[in-house]
């Protein structure tokens, strides 16, 4: 930890990680400062790795701008960082003529917002794209993407720290003091001393501004649910499916996305809840959710399910209200040097290139911006195994044995990955660390293989001790002790 | 890319696979390679402490690993070839495997090929337990690994949901170790598991045995505090009134076993939707000519005796197959009736005697289980019990076949 | 004194109603075969069990080996042998049969291997 920073970023999501990565652009000092075991532990882990186009924004708000521009970036960044990218096309679907002039709506709205290549196709021509689904009409954005929501994260908080930039993992802000040119913010992991501050704590966003004095903002959290269907239903859909977006609704309609892993999602649901830890799934909605995808594709069964989970949107309305509100983004005049970015929900991981680019922006009408000749944009290109041809797994082999050895049988992730996952960049030590970078137990059998064969290399690799192991940090213990103690 | 030749390639080391490759040695296969992913043969055996294994083949009732040795050793008197630490990437419906070790990627081509991959638990995401996801939340068979392989305790307090054999052996274990096992929630109306085990598991220790109850939340963010039990009721729904709270500190699964047939799809093998494993003739000949398959991997097995004994006859047809490349068409079907959930093979040659495997529906007693064709009765063998838990075994000789005219039924009847 | 008892000598498990005084069985009922007598009298006047379980290995290739007593322990003597063995630690190698406790807390049955250990390489 250096003793005084040119910015302090707060909040290690995908909008703080990409903040720093552009701020390692230039000479500036930086900090992020997480409070939790690793990156993308919040809202950025848990979303649906969807890169918009924009149709489906206020046409002039600041989301639009931050959409448009960040889907504009996302792909080239993707390559830059070696993050699976993946122009699936999206279909929004109208299910009887009623809803075909909404379809007309979003296609004004997307071209007014600059969306390219927005069409409106028929029934035959949706059989012809999807033949899983039918439906009236629809209107097809050729140029929607998938990612990796959470490896795109992780991707952007290691190339920060290649170029310079600090990670503070485990460090939750308690308190923040002074101004512009001066704040100190105390940690759980220490002091930190910086010239300016950006909040982007996501979900306690208002939390952490409130913490500096400014009580201007209530974040809302809003629960989306999903189910994960297995990969070998992979071939029922090509695109984004959705829906035509309910009328005055605070949600989106059911979706089916497709996964950059091969996986498709149900969800989300959009459900407000009271409390920012409420990000437990409930059995009804998942219920629900199967029962709606199955409507739009008859062939899925609740066996296909491998399991399901929740994230919180923040949302800056309540539900009283209902909708959508505009991103904030902004300093305040009582509190020059503090950036706050509140209620980045749904497009925020498009955005997020884009609002980096604000906020470095805005960084450089307070320090100057000189460029940081060191900056390298490429970051080393993480293997995935399992895609690869039989020609190359062979080479690889040949050259490395370690990845001969198949751990994660469901995902066929190999011994090498999980070591690169455990000797992480970041410092991250958590299994869901090595989960969330290799993508081992996250296959139909849920770790039932491959858990207790990392936990052995973990073991040995780091001199861990297996009482000493977490599942998420925060006292997620896995293991009590030793067999032979459990009696004492 | 290296290819290598083989005669019978049998993928999985566990109890069947070693099954099929010693009997396809032993029926005069030449190269016969068995391929196992652990570090050692034996499969779930080498976990599996606990005795009773090998009342039906040996006449003894032994202990997991010592039935496992039995046909390690047989497996190397044999001359079959191990592949230890070796994963089957691929398998084409050519009978072409991909494989990866340390030692490379590489390819086998195999005259024959048997599936032996076992099957694999059901998970807590599968079944939808609603609430967060924290640390605390196995199946049995990990709690297994870890505390019989790993000298590792996963908790001190511990709610197990489902009363199959595999829960109820490893809340005695638990138990004996001296972890405190708080219940056995069971959402089926009756023990899914042998009453030996119930007896000796749960009655021995005085661990409260709740039917017809489920866990309907699981608690706790980071690691699991409690799970809240639900009575459910005769159409599936929780009875009102009934959640209770249950503080513990983990919470073991032994929700079912899925059989494990991935590579199977990839080489094309039809699955039945009901065994979850491939369709198979008398000669446990797969959809796809010369890909056989046997064990957990075709059925889901109560006793292993009867997966080593399946895998033994699929080993035996395997090598014939590798060595004349064909065997008899199997045109008859056989399929289940009234009170009976499955039964393999689900067709038949007729050319040989048949030992059926099957499930019933329901449980009951004193009936007779029956095999029918074109409504005359073939034959019929009384079940003092049946329940849907323990599979049925029976045998038809070869000359009971020969009048046969269309489809074979078997149903529950008196 | 009455009970009642799930004998599991065969799969039938028949629910049997037992009546006995101190020294010997007086009758049962709901019984189908003569087995259940003997199982019902033992389980009345000498119950025992097997005992399947793991101890230490030194130097081995896995950390722990399977063991089981050679015959059934009194119930009542379960326990205390698990407690017994939680401390007991064998060296690498060790096949199958290895005498690893004899005659264990008296009982007359010997803890025994059920594994092959292999010393780690």
């Amino acid at each position: 930890m250096k003793l005084e920073y040119d910015v302090a970023v707060v909040g290690g999501g995908v909008v703080g990680c990409a903040i720093a990565r552009e701020l390692s652009r230039y000479q500036l000092s930086v900090v992020l400062l997480e409070k939790e075991s690793d990156v993308a532990r919040g809202t950025s882990g848990k979303n649906s790795g969807v890169v918009h186009t924009g149709f489906n924004v206020p046409t002039g708000s600041v989301k639009a701008r931050l959409n448009v521009l960040g889907a504009s970036m996302f792909e080239n960044l993707c390559t830059q960082l070696h993050v699976p990218f993946k122009r699936v096309g999206k279909l929004v679907i109208a299910l009887t003529a009623a809803e075909a002039p909404d379809l007309e709506k979003l296609k004004a709205i997307g071209d007014a917002n600059g969306v390219p290549s927005l069409e409106i196709i028929d029934a035959k021509e949706i059989r012809r794209m999807e033949p899983n689904i039918s439906g009236y009409a629809a209107m097809n954005a050729p140029t929607a993407a998938i990612t990796c929501p959470f490896r795109f994260t992780i991707a952007l908080a290691e190339s920060a720290v290649a170029n310079g930039a600090d990670i503070l993992l485990g460090a939750e802000v308690k308190g923040i003091s002074g101004k512009l040119g001066g704040f100190k913010i105390f940690t759980t992991r220490g002091t930190v001393h910086s010239k300016l501050v950006v909040n982007s704590a996501g979900l306690y966003a208002d939390h952490v501004a409130r913490l500096a004095g400014v009580r201007r903002y209530k974040v809302y959290p809003c629960r989306g649910e999903y189910v994960i269907i297995d990969k070998a239903r992979s071939d029922l859909i090509q695109r984004l499916i959705y829906p035509v977006p309910p009328r005055g609704g605070s949600g989106l309609g059911v979706h089916l996305t497709p996964t950059i892993d091969g996986n498709i999602l149900i969800g989300p649901s959009a459900v407000y809840v009271r409390s920012k830890t409420s990000d437990g799934t409930t059995g009804a909605m998942a219920r629900q959710l199967v029962k709606e995808a199955q409507e739009l594709l008859p062939g899925l069964s609740r066996r296909d399910v491998i399991t399901s989970y929740a994230g919180l949107r923040p949302k800056t309305v309540s539900s009283a209200v209902g909708g959508f509100d505009d991103f904030t983004i902004e300093e305040v005049p009582e509190l020059p040097g503090m950036m706050h970015l509140v209620g980045i929900e749904s497009p925020g991981l498009t955005a997020a290139p884009a609002i980096a680019l604000d906020i470095a922006k805005w960084a450089g009408t307070h320090l100057p911006l000189l460029s940081n000749s060191q900056f390298h944009s490429q970051r080393k290109a993480a293997v995935l195994f399992n895609e690869l041809p039989p020609e190359k797994q062979a080479e690889l082999v040949d050259a490395d044995p370690d990845y001969g050895q198949i751990v994660c049988r469901c995902e066929s992730v190999t011994r090498k990955e999980i070591l690169e996952a455990i000797h992480n960049p970041l410092g991250a030590q958590t299994i869901g660390a090595i989960k969330y970078r290799s993508r081992a137990t996250m296959g139909r059998c849920q770790g039932g293989f491959c858990g207790p064969r990392i936990e052995e290399i973990l073991e040995e690799e780091t001199g861990v001790l297996p009482t000493e192991m977490s599942l998420k940090g925060n006292g997620s213990w896995l293991f009590a002790g030793s067999t032979k103690d459990l009696r004492n | 890319m290296r290819t290598e030749e083989v005669d019978v390639a049998v993928i999985g080391g566990g109890p069947s696979g070693m099954s099929a490759a010693v009997a396809a040695r032993k029926a005069g296969a030449e190269r016969v390679v068995l391929i196992e992913r652990g570090e050692r043969l034996g499969g779930i055996l080498n976990q599996c402490i606990h005795d009773g294994f090998g009342t039906k083949t040996f006449g003894k009732a032994l202990t997991g690993p010592e039935y496992a040795q039995i046909y390690i050793d047989q497996a190397s008197e044999t001359g079959v070839s191990t592949y230890l630490n070796t994963m089957v990437l691929n398998l084409t419906p050519e009978r072409e495997l991909t494989v990866c070790s340390t030692e490379g990627v590489r390819h086998i081509r195999a005259k024959s090929v048997v599936l032996c991959m076992g099957c694999r638990e059901r998970t807590r995401g599968a079944i939808g337990i609603p609430g967060h996801r924290p640390a605390g939340v196995f199946t049995a068979g990990v709690v297994q690994y870890y505390m019989n392989l790993r000298n590792l305790a996963v908790g001190r307090r511990v709610v197990v949901l489902g009363s199959g054999d595999v829960g109820l052996i490893m809340a005695r274990r638990l138990t004996l170790e001296g972890a405190q096992v708080l219940c056995v929630a069971e959402i089926l109306p009756y023990p899914s598991g042998l009453a030996r085990n119930v007896v000796q598991c749960l009655e021995d220790f005085g661990i409260p045995l709740y039917l017809s109850t489920t866990v309907v939340e699981i608690h706790g963010r980071d690691r699991i505090t409690g799970v809240t039990l639900a009575k459910i009721g005769p159409r599936g729904g929780i009875v009102q009134g009934s959640q209770r709270l249950v503080e513990c500190d983990t919470l073991m699964l032994s929700v079912g076993l899925i059989p494990e047939n991935e590579l199977s799809k990839k080489a094309g093998v039809s699955l039945s939707p009901v065994t979850g494993g491939p369709i198979v003739d008398d000669h446990f000949q797969t959809s796809i000519p010369g890909i056989f398959s046997a064990g957990n991997a075709l059925q889901v097995h109560d006793l292993v005796d009867y997966a080593s004994l399946e895998a033994e006859k699929a080993g035996l047809s395997a090598a014939k197959y590798a060595h004349t490349g064909e065997l008899p068409e199997a045109n008859i079907k056989v399929s289940p009736g009234q009170g009976i959930r499955y039964v393999v093979p689900q067709h038949i040659s007729g050319t040989e005697a048949v030992d059926f495997s099957m499930r019933v529906v329901a449980p009951d007693h004193d009936r007779y289980v029956v095999f029918r064709n074109d409504g005359q009765t073939l034959r019929r063998m009384k079940e003092n019990v049946l329940a849907p838990s323990s599979m049925i075994r029976f045998r038809l000789r070869a000359e009971r076949f020969q009048q046969v005219e269309g489809e074979l039924t078997v149903e529950v009847g008196s | 004194m009455k009970g009642q008892f799930t004998c599991v000598v065969c799969p039938t498990s028949c629910a049997v109603n037992a009546e006995w005084n101190e020294t010997e069985l007086l009758s049962t009922d709901h019984a189908q075969c003569k087995l259940a007598w003997d199982f019902i009298r033992g389980e009345i006047f000498d119950p025992r069990r097997m005992v399947t379980t793991t101890v230490r290995v030194d130097d081995g290739d896995l950390p722990l080996v399977s063991v089981k007593t050679d015959t059934p322990v009194p119930k009542g003597k379960v326990l205390e042998v698990m407690a017994h063995l939680a401390h007991v630690v064998v060296r690498a190698p060790v096949n199958i049969g290895d005498i690893v406790v004899p005659d264990v807390l008296g009982t007359g049955s010997n803890i025994v291997t059920t594994k092959k250990i292999p010393r780690k390489v």
